[in-house]
């Protein structure tokens, strides 16, 4: 059985559709990468998986166990989630940021030498260290959404959702943190990544899922799933596949 | 080593409030209209050692357990709503309390089964509100806090306007009644009552505190503590219930002391850490100094006539709300 089984899932939003009939399997050991244009679905399905949405139809079950029957606190030790972003109205420092992540850890009230161990790992991996005492509003999106990520990373859970991890990042840091994911993905993880950037999917990821108005329309190796054909009828726009000198997809699109 | 760091810091901000707490409970003891001689009232002499004793102490004692629970209650209240602006005063429960010590007043009561009258028809009404804002607040089994915070002006405006409709009605000693009790003030109560007070408040306060780690991750997001493991719809239902307690309870004793849950989470936020496992005690720590230094100001500034204490921490509260606004909205603008 997968860790992952998603059987019919589909959600409203006040009567209208957003998603309907995803059925699908993710195990660990791969980077997931979920596409799709704007409204099609995919932040939905990535909260209905780290157990934030209710009132969907369908059955989705984490190791064998529906999602309303995990309780909150060993479903975080098993999965993190980051957000698209965070806006914060208090002066939490990064580092404070970053410690929340070992809250479903917590044996007492304060952190123990092992919460802050995880937190420096964390903060060393997404090249965040120099920043742990600045108030986080004070940092730049692309630094803000690293501390995010380190946040989940200090959870030190075997899955990790991401909802778009690299919009605001620069090109250093997109190519870090996908290999960091990838790294994460060989060691046994299981990642499932929501963007908007198809090339970085189909050179990252191991498996591609598209969707379009709220259906699952192709799951499958990037090379396939990322057809040019498919990418010009699901995203409405021209699109090209060309080969990088390693053999893998380069989508050219626009005109 | 960096494994202590957070109990450290802990301990030391606890020190440093509990000094100042200490430091201004010596000052307003010796603060007051009347003449106090502090070596014939510790020897027992009579009238000093009654003034001390019976009214100066558990007056200075109550404007502390106040303030504390004033103040803790603020810092909760802006967690749960994430709100640097939000009062214990944003949920309603206090015009509740207002509203329930005006009707006892225009009906004339003064006691009812040996307690003030007022006490009761505050406490009364406070709970009402509760219930009605909790009612409009749950949908199912879920509580939105933004619903809570609508629910809560639109109930403060209400029993705003009830309390001016029966103040239009009210005699002259009533009206004089209402007016004083709705400026808020310490008046010196009885060691009983202020036992009762100070266990059901500590109880509430120790539980608020105990779970300072889950509040700094729903201070940060009710998505984002939900994915860290906490369980959002319980501590938003504990601590909206906790705070409201506490609103309620010094509300029917002081009336409504204003700005005192806004200035002390928030400078204490600024300056000392956002980190709730320490925002929450030093607020009540802050808040019992701040409240009994304004209760001393009170007695002294116009002697041998005293101010309402609300008066004087709104003095001191406005100017500073408005300095909140300004520098907000730079963070918005720059």
């Amino acid at each position: 059985m997968a860790r992952y089984e998603l059987a019919g899932v589909g959600m409203r939003y006040s009567g209208t559709p957003v998603l309907s009939g995803v059925s699908l399997a993710v195990d660990g050991g791969g980077l997931t990468a979920i596409a799709g244009p704007n409204g099609a679905g995919k932040s939905t399905l990535l909260g209905i998986m780290a157990n934030l949405r209710g009132g969907y139809s369908g059955v989705c079950a984490y190791d064998g166990l529906n999602l309303e029957r995990w309780q909150r606190r060993p479903f975080a030790r098993h999965v993190a989630f980051v957000p698209q972003s965070l806006h914060l109205e208090f002066p939490f420092s990064a580092e404070q940021v970053v410690l929340m992540g070992r809250t479903p850890h917590a044996t007492g009230m304060f952190e123990t030498g092992d919460d802050y161990a995880h937190a420096e790992a964390a903060m060393r991996l997404t090249d965040t260290l120099q920043f742990r005492h600045r108030d986080f509003r004070s940092l730049s999106g692309g630094e803000r959404q690293r501390v995010v990520l380190a946040s989940a990373l200090a959870q030190s859970a075997e899955t990790l959702l991401l909802d778009e991890p690299t919009t605001y990042l620069d090109l250093e840091h997109q190519v870090s943190i996908y290999r960091l994911l990838r790294e994460r993905a060989r060691a046994g993880s299981l990642i499932v990544t929501v963007t908007h950037d198809l090339n970085l999917a189909a050179r990252y990821a191991d498996r591609v899922l598209i969707l379009s108005e709220g259906r699952l329309v192709a799951d499958g190796a990037p090379a396939d799933a990322l057809s040019p054909e498919r990418v010009a009828e699901v995203f409405r726009v021209p699109a090209r596949a060309l080969q990088t000198p390693e053999g893998r997809p380069w989508i050219v699109y626009g005109d | 080593m960096a494994t202590e760091a957070s109990r450290r810091s802990f301990h030391v901000a606890i020190a440093v409030c509990g000094a100042f707490l200490a430091v201004s409970f010596a000052i307003s003891i010796l603060a007051g209209a009347s003449s106090l001689d502090f070596g014939r009232a510790l020897a027992g002499e009579s009238p000093h050692y009654e003034v001390l004793v019976h009214f100066r102490l558990p007056r200075v004692l109550l404007a502390m357990l106040g303030g504390g629970c004033l103040a803790l209650a603020g810092a909760l209240f802006q967690a749960l709503l994430r709100d640097a602006l939000a009062t214990p005063y944003t949920t309603g429960v206090s015009s509740g309390a207002a509203l329930g010590a005006v009707i006892m007043i225009s009906l004339g009561w003064s006691e009812i089964a040996g307690l003030p009258a007022i006490w009761i028809g505050a406490f009364a009404g406070a709970g009402a509100v509760l219930a009605l804002v909790t009612a409009i607040a749950t949908e199912g089994r879920r509580v939105s806090s933004f619903t809570l915070l609508l629910a809560g002006v639109a109930l403060n405006s209400i029993c705003g306007s009830l309390i001016l409709f029966l103040h239009s009605f009210a005699n002259l000693s009533q009206s004089f009644s209402i007016a004083r009790w709705l400026m808020g003030g310490i008046e010196p109560v009885r060691y009983g009552t202020l036992a009762v007070i100070a266990s059901m408040a500590g109880a509430v306060c120790a539980v608020v505190i105990a779970q300072g780690r889950e509040w700094n991750a729903v201070a940060a997001g009710e998505e984002w503590a939900a994915a860290r493991g906490v369980n959002v719809r319980r501590l938003t239902v504990i601590g909206f219930l906790a705070g409201s307690f506490l609103t309620g309870l010094i509300t029917a004793f002081t009336g409504p002391v204003g700005f005192i849950g806004l200035i002390v989470p928030h400078a204490l936020r600024l300056r000392l850490d956002p980190d709730h496992r320490l925002l929450l005690p030093c607020s009540f720590l802050g808040g019992a100094a701040f409240l009994a230094l304004c209760d001393g100001f009170a007695r002294v500034i116009v002697a041998p006539a005293e101010l309402p204490v609300g008066v004087v921490t709104a003095l001191l509260g406005g100017p500073f709300f408005i300095w909140l606004l300004r520098s907000r909205r730079k963070v918005f603008w720059l």
